[in-house]
């Protein structure tokens, strides 16, 4: 499966999705112009890797900031993930915020409630 | 209030009812996205450099980007005064208080959608935070995007982050539209 990456911009997060490498991140900000264009890249690629996951799926989120529009689309990935969780494989969410984002750890832990898949818990720093 | 002083005008009148100690950004003009992301861009890097609150900052720039979003999105064209108003226009003021940063926007809107928006930010204004999270995940999980890419949570959001209900207004013109003034205060911490 060809690895998906994107380039960060100032309104579009990092993405990579690269399973040979097992590496699953998006990271950054993201406030697109066109939330549902930017993302259908992200879903596509997710909906054809949900047919064939890996044994374990760690997937890293690293958000610096994300408008409410580009928080549906977060939850669409975390529910494909769930998805590939319902089919017997691993899944693991790394949520990681700027150690001073209370509000983007919170983030996270609403997230959690809303999936059923497991979240860990880290910071990271610019 | 006097309408024929446009969209600035109308922001500055009701200003003056809430003067606060410094004007940051006052704007009228097409919110595009470029004007979003460069006001936003301007203000997060001024508020850093006065050494502002984290979380300040952070709950500044999200109120603001989704108040301009909502503008870009929403706002109506209309044809009144033998003047096109585009769609996308709107004003914008941002003030400080030692206590608050202040936003306040203006745009047209149709009168057939006011008495919808004014129910809805009532209902949000009303309710308690638990009752707010909740709404915002009930929102995130039954909502749908609109083609403009709306999800129904930026209202909602901005309630929960700044901890301030929103002040609004709406003044009807002649020509079936009506100007939506929004005032809300983000505490500072």
């Amino acid at each position: 499966m060809v690895a998906l990456r994107i380039e960060p911009a100032d309104d579009t997060p990092l993405v990579i999705l690269d399973k040979a490498n097992q590496k699953f991140e998006i990271s950054g900000k993201s406030l697109p112009e066109d939330v549902i264009e930017f993302y259908r890249t992200v879903l596509d690629w997710m909906n054809e890797y949900v047919r064939e996951p890996l044994e374990k799926t760690v997937f890293e989120f690293k958000m610096i900031y994300f408008n409410t529009a580009s928080s549906k689309l977060i939850l669409d990935i975390l529910m494909i993930l769930e998805e590939i969780q319902e089919k017997g494989k691993a899944v693991l969410v790394h949520w990681k915020s700027l150690e001073s984002d209370e509000d983007m750890k919170e983030a996270g832990e609403e997230y959690a409630e809303m999936v059923d898949i497991p979240f860990e818990y880290d910071t990271f720093s610019l | 209030m006097n309408l024929q002083k446009g969209y600035f005008g109308l922001i500055n009148e009701f200003y003056s009812q809430h003067l606060d100690k410094e004007v940051i950004l006052a704007y009228d003009g097409n919110v595009t996205h470029q004007v979003m992301k460069a006001f936003t861009q301007l203000v997060e890097e001024k508020l850093e450099s006065e050494r502002e609150n984290e979380t300040t900052i952070r709950r500044l720039y999200h109120v603001m980007v989704e108040c301009l979003q909502n503008i870009n999105r929403h706002a109506e064209v209309f044809y009144s005064d033998g003047k096109e108003h585009y769609p996308g226009r709107g004003a914008l003021l941002l003030s400080k208080s030692p206590n608050h940063y202040r936003v306040i926007t203006a745009n047209l809107i149709r009168q057939s959608q006011v008495a919808g928006l004014k129910e809805f930010l009532d209902n949000i204004n009303h309710l308690s935070e638990e009752e707010l999270n909740e709404r915002y995940k009930q929102q995130l999980m039954e909502g749908t995007l609109s083609p403009k890419g709306g999800a129904g949570l930026g209202f909602i959001d901005i309630r929960r982050k700044t901890e301030n209900t929103m002040d609004y207004h709406f003044v009807s013109r002649e020509d079936n539209s009506s100007f939506f003034l929004f005032n809300v205060l983000i505490t500072r911490k």
